[in-house]
């Protein structure tokens, strides 16, 4: 069971509202895609939800207590968080990079266990990587390393998910892959909230939709009943056409509002 | 690979051999079969003596030195993920120069042995605590504090010499500065070594943060690092080993920052696995250096710091050079 709950989460800097009073309940089961234009405070947002930024105002409650009375370690073992295009700092190999996604579950030293190193190779394997785990992590290109570092969120094995862009930078194939494996990793009990700018793939995939703009929550709920071409217009300030939200066929597609002639 | 498998055997050969020649070398060429021998049964005669007063004592603390060295350089640049971390880089041991010197230039060195390895810890402990309160924001926001803490304690260091009461007091203070492990005693193994051990141990607490710090700090947070308490064990860490080392024996450069690079590569540029092979070479590197100040002919002893900054400078330029080739 995992369940997610935002009460009047407010993040402020320089006297500005950057999440402005965000309120939401997502559960286990859904996946949720966090769209919005760039600023939108989707990044901050997530970092709120994931307990690693202390909101100004407002709480953000983990499974009915406060993300704040968690144990790190603890916290880290049910919830995974995957920022904004993620980096290896060092030349280590995607295997022990994919390992380290271990680290709340090992104790203070020691090595890997057999069955976690089992743990690690089934994730390799399931972003496709097994030909890459000896391969320095720096060497990988954009879109390997960040399905090693999908992998690295994992390959613990928690019930709520948080991935900031996991799809930026992804080949067609290896994006379809990969929102693909979100979805089923929701079908399959856990929660997933990851923010999407492919909007034609947040409109297959996700189950609930989440939309931002301006730091406010303009709109949340099934991703067939809210991702509607009047919402994006007023988002995005585009003219959209959307069809076929939250099935398998769905299009999200854009033209400029005012044609140039 | 069998390479991988080797250092460790080649890492105890070397260690032994370094030791060997630090009993062995000096003044007075002794054969290890003295200290075989006087293990069993201590007899007072010049040759154990020497070893037993001099040699040992000298060598344990070129050990420690050289394996805190390269263990907090290894975990400051886990830490801050900088390949030009280093103790110096964060200003503790200028820290401890300052308060060592203060003691010197004070005459407390004349009235009492110790004054001076006891105010370079404190000195060593204040700069970290600086560096810590300043640097808080975050790991650029901590090296640009420990530069300005390092130049802080320098200008301290040049004042005493600037107001030095005469030349003689210049001289001391110089001659201190340039680091060494002639003639140091029992005493002072035994002054430092309490700190350098409780030293190791909060720098070794940090293995699993540094690693977890591979993948930057917002991915270590998630994972459950308190990055506010791996720094604080690192600076601390590094505050009271390298802060009773230099106190004892004198700035010593670039053993910090080169033992670090030298394992890396061998070890899979993993943080943690970094952290005990550098202590290892560390030691054996400063051991060596310490045996050549011995063996080089020259008519006053090169000083320790000098000669491994003289050796360590080239390895900056490789450094460099490999550097440049991996950027793009």
């Amino acid at each position: 069971m995992s369940m997610m709950e935002a009460h009047g989460v407010s993040v402020i800097r320089n006297g500005r509202a950057i999440v402005d009073d965000v309120t939401m309940t997502m559960r286990d089961g859904q996946f949720v895609g966090l769209i919005g234009p760039n600023g939108a405070g989707k990044s901050t947002l997530m970092s709120v939800l994931a307990g690693l930024l202390t909101p100004e105002r407002g709480a953000v409650m983990f499974d009915g207590a406060p993300v704040t009375s968690f144990d790190r370690r603890e916290l880290a073992r049910v919830r995974a968080f995957l920022p904004q295009n993620p980096r290896a700092e060092w030349p280590i190999s995607v295997e022990r990079l994919v390992a380290l996604g271990l680290t709340p579950q090992l104790p203070a030293f020691g090595g890997l266990a057999e069955e976690m190193q089992a743990r690690v190779a089934a994730a390799i394997e399931m972003v496709d990587l097994s030909d890459r785990r000896d391969q320095p992590a720096t060497t990988l290109s954009g879109g390997e390393l960040a399905r090693a570092m999908l992998a690295r969120a994992l390959v613990g094995d928690p019930d709520t998910l948080m991935a900031d862009e996991p799809l930026a930078g992804l080949d067609p194939r290896h994006a379809l892959d990969s929102v693909g494996r979100l979805r089923r990793l929701a079908d399959a009990g856990k929660l997933v909230i990851a923010s999407i700018h492919e909007l034609t793939l947040a409109a297959r995939y996700t189950t609930h939709i989440a939309v931002m703009r301006e730091g406010r929550l303009v709109a949340f709920g099934p991703t067939a009943q809210t991702l509607t071409s009047a919402l994006l217009q007023d988002v995005f300030e585009v003219a959209a056409c959307v069809t076929d939200a939250g099935t398998p066929l769905a299009v999200v597609d854009f033209v400029p509002s005012r044609p140039q002639a | 690979m069998v390479g991988r498998r080797l250092w460790p055997i080649l890492a105890a050969v070397l260690l032994v051999v370094c030791v060997l020649l630090s009993l062995g070398t000096g003044r007075v060429w002794l054969n290890p079969a003295v200290l075989v021998d006087g293990v069993f049964a201590p007899k007072p005669n010049l040759a154990w003596l020497i070893l037993a007063e001099l040699r040992v004592p000298r060598t344990i603390l070129g050990l420690m030195v050289g394996a805190t060295l390269g263990l907090s350089g290894a975990a400051l640049q886990g830490l801050l993920r900088n390949p030009l971390a280093e103790p110096g880089l964060l200003g503790v041991s200028p820290g401890a120069a300052l308060g060592a010197v203060i003691a010197i230039y004070f005459g407390l060195s004349g009235m009492l042995t110790l004054a001076t390895p006891i105010l370079g810890i404190v000195g060593a402990m204040a700069a970290a605590w600086l560096t810590l309160m300043i640097g808080r924001g975050g790991t650029l926001t901590m090296i640009l504090a420990g530069s300005a803490v390092s130049g802080l304690m320098l200008a301290g260091v040049s004042l005493a010499l600037n107001f030095a009461p005469n030349p003689y007091a210049a001289y001391e203070i110089t001659t201190w500065l340039l680091g060494s492990l002639a003639d140091r005693d029992w005493g002072q193994v035994t002054l430092a070594a309490p700190f350098i051990l409780v030293g190791w141990l909060c720098l070794i607490l940090t293995v699993r943060d540094i690693d977890a710090l591979t993948l930057g700090e917002a991915q270590a947070e998630s994972l459950g690092v308190n990055i506010a308490r791996t720094r604080f064990l690192a600076l601390a860490g590094t505050a009271l080993s390298v802060g009773a080392a230099t106190a004892v024996t004198g700035a010593i450069g670039f053993i910090g920052l080169l033992a670090p690079h030298l394992v890396r590569p061998f070890v899979g540029h993993q943080p943690s696995r970094v952290l005990l092979p550098a202590a290892v070479f560390g030691a054996i590197l400063l051991v060596f250096a310490d045996v050549a100040t011995r063996v080089i002919p020259t008519s006053q002893e090169v000083k320790l710091g000098v000669l491994t900054s003289l050796v360590g400078t080239p390895f900056f330029f490789w450094l460099v050079a490999k550097l440049r080739r991996m950027s793009p």
